[in-house]
């Protein structure tokens, strides 16, 4: 029992770990209609921005994950006026390839800047675990559920309750009617962009101290954050967390109980089940 | 017609400059040496550091006169980590560049695509590539210039067995190429002592979490536990959920316990490990030490294997010129009695035929903040 639940407490981890990148998927896809796939790049970029304020100039987290957030607010705002606004209404798979495009500079702008080294940051809590009844949990992974949990309450009121919000999910719905509504429609995306790589900044910094940071970390990130989106139900943000935590615990649990290399295939195996039952995911999204 | 001969004359006496020549010719032609690297590719800084140190001996050789008054021209291709390129780069080396020798690739995929060109080209080859099989195609050409990773897996086990004794072992191990084979190494070896492993785990690369491997090797109470697989990071995560989840056996692992990567990520928790190297820069060998300063000076930072190797790669190649001249046949059979060559990564014994240089290791332990040299083997 003993062995079965500290699998569970490992699975729920892993999971939260991906929540938090999946959420900067769905935030982009409701608020842009835009498939993100530098999504995990901009999560390595939010993460080094973390570890320069943090580890290497010594600034409190308090400073530090701000600091993250604005400086990736920026690069997103960036990204979007330099390269997305310039493709215009291009095809959806443009729009990917550019994202991917983008991912394969940030991580050579990353490996130049910060080197080929794996970093990390101290544990906001402390690095210290907690035996609870046998069961041993990281003080990290903890920080990581509870923040993943407040960003899917703080984004799905940001959407449903602000003005900004709606305005956000009536571009990405329809920009053209969103326009004649007044509705500054690349402004909105830009600031979609901002918030989405602020999000994914969270997620680099929550993350630093566990899975550490490296200039080539974004792909393997991406596909099972997205994966756990998907499973959620994309665009629904409480979907991508609790399908994220699905996808965590099974990936673990095969691990476990299968083999180290049957993980992903069973991970997988089940999203594509899932998605045959249920082609819209567990949680339809909230705008569907 | 006295300008045509002129001319013929000229063409003949270029093409045995350019062709084999003896060490005595008293030509100045240089010795065109290729060079295969993954510039721009994942391992683009390990590139860096094999570029460093062939440049850092060619250098070396120039400055002191050269091969019998031949200077050596390095010629480098960037095989991007890809095996067509990598063939297209041995190209461009052998018929455009008219390489006397080619040094590199790393990858190992890149180097079995190359392999059936070299033998077409009949030229003296050196990769650093470290998969078993690429020295059991039965090519007279290929010189490796590192010790597989079975080597290393053995040494590690030998160690374990001879000196360590535990009374269990547990292994992680990943399951790709380099982590199967050198698992399946330590398993033979440990056997030769009686030692057969309590706990036997695996994890894929890339993998972030090994709550369910680290907690069947703490329930298993071995006394210490082997790890050799893939990835400084993976590593680092390994240890620190091993610790974490209480395990207080000995720490054994391949050359990620003295990876300065994984000291950084992890210094408490890999305190007392005990790991394996071929190369450690900073040692007491002089010749080490003479390299390690030469190094520093020249590209300020500390040598990796990888550059320790290339340098003993043109050094060797240097001395076979200096013997025998260019001629690639001769330079292959000179480099196929190298015996008990003193490199500054391993000692080189080529002479056993099959194209493996043997093997050295370093044996470390991470104490109080600071790597050991517990045993150094040749």
């Amino acid at each position: 029992m003993g062995f079965f639940l500290q699998v569970l407490v490992g699975g729920l981890a892993v999971g939260a770990l991906y929540g938090a990148v999946a959420l900067g998927f769905v935030l982009m896809w409701n608020s842009a209609s835009v498939v993100n796939f530098g999504q995990g790049d901009l999560v390595m970029i939010g993460g080094f921005f973390g570890y320069t304020l943090v580890g290497i100039l010594h600034l409190p987290y308090a400073i530090g994950i701000p600091g993250a957030l604005m400086g990736s607010f920026v690069l997103g705002i960036l990204m979007h006026r330099i390269v997305i606004v310039p493709a215009g209404r291009a095809p959806m798979f443009a729009i990917i390839i550019i994202t991917l495009g983008v991912a394969i500079m940030l991580q050579q702008a990353a490996l130049y800047i910060w080197g080929a080294a794996s970093v990390r940051l101290p544990g906001i809590a402390g690095d210290e675990s907690i035996n609870v009844g046998g069961v041993i949990l990281q003080r990290q992974d903890l920080v990581v559920f509870i923040a993943s949990f407040l960003m899917v309450a703080t984004l799905e009121t940001f959407f449903a309750r602000t003005l900004t919000g709606k305005a956000m999910r009536a571009v990405a719905q329809d920009p053209d009617t969103a326009l004649l509504m007044g509705i500054p429609g690349t402004r909105m995306v830009s600031i979609s962009f901002g918030l989405s790589a602020s999000m994914a900044a969270l997620a680099g910094v929550l993350l630093a101290p566990i899975t550490y940071v490296v200039w080539n970390e974004g792909l393997s990130i991406t596909l099972l954050a997205f994966a756990g989106a998907v499973l959620g139900g994309f665009g629904s943000l409480r979907g991508a967390f609790v399908g994220s935590l699905i996808i965590g615990v099974i990936v673990t649990f095969a691990s476990a109980y299968v083999n180290a290399n049957f993980a992903l295939p069973v991970a997988f195996g089940v999203l594509v089940v899932v998605l045959l039952v249920r082609p819209a995911g567990i949680f339809r999204s909230a705008w569907a | 017609m006295k300008l045509s001969l002129a001319a013929v004359a000229a063409v003949l006496l270029g093409a045995t400059a350019c062709g084999g020549s003896s060490p005595s010719t008293g030509s100045t032609t240089p010795i065109q040496l290729g060079m295969i690297q993954p510039i721009t590719s994942q391992s683009s800084l390990v590139a860096k550091t094999g570029i460093n140190g062939a440049t850092l001996a060619m250098n070396e050789i120039n400055g002191s006169g050269g091969i019998n008054g031949r200077k050596i021209n390095l010629t480098i291709e960037d095989d991007h980590g890809d095996a067509t390129t990598g063939v297209n780069a041995l190209e461009t080396l052998t018929t455009q560049v008219k390489a006397d020798a080619v040094v590199g690739p790393n990858f190992t995929a890149v180097a079995l695509a190359t392999l059936p060109k070299v033998d077409q080209a009949k030229i003296p080859w050196m990769p650093a590539a470290l998969a078993p099989q690429l020295t059991q195609q039965g090519s007279p050409w290929v010189f490796r210039i590192r010790p597989t990773t079975v080597a290393q897996a053995l040494g590690l086990a030998d160690y374990v067995g001879k000196t360590l004794k535990p009374a269990s072992v547990s292994i992680m191990s990943s399951t790709d190429d380099y982590g199967t084979s050198g698992h399946d190494a330590i398993v033979k070896e440990l056997a030769k002592y009686n030692i057969k492993a309590v706990s036997d785990q695996t994890y894929v690369v890339n993998s972030t979490d090994f709550t369910a491997q680290a907690k069947r090797i703490v329930d298993s109470n071995s006394a210490a536990n082997i790890w050799f697989g893939f990835g400084e990071a993976a590593a680092a995560k390994f240890v620190s959920q091993l610790r974490a989840l209480g395990y207080k056996g000995q720490l054994v692992g391949d050359n990620d316990y003295n990876d300065q990567t994984v000291i950084n990520l992890v210094p408490k928790d890999l305190e007392g490990a005990i790991g394996i190297t071929n190369f450690m820069p900073n040692n007491d060998i002089p010749r080490v030490k003479k390299f390690d300063d030469a190094y520093n000076k020249a590209y300020s930072s500390d040598p990796d294997g990888y550059a320790a190797a290339f340098y003993d790669a043109v050094n060797l190649l240097a001395q076979c010129w200096k013997q025998t001249g260019t001629d690639k046949t001769k330079v292959r059979d000179c480099l196929h009695g190298i015996k008990s060559y003193q490199g500054v990564s391993i000692t080189f014994n080529f002479n056993a035929g099959t194209g493996d240089p043997g093997t050295s290791e370093v044996i470390t332990q991470y104490t109080n903040g600071k790597l050991k040299v517990l045993t150094v083997t040749t």
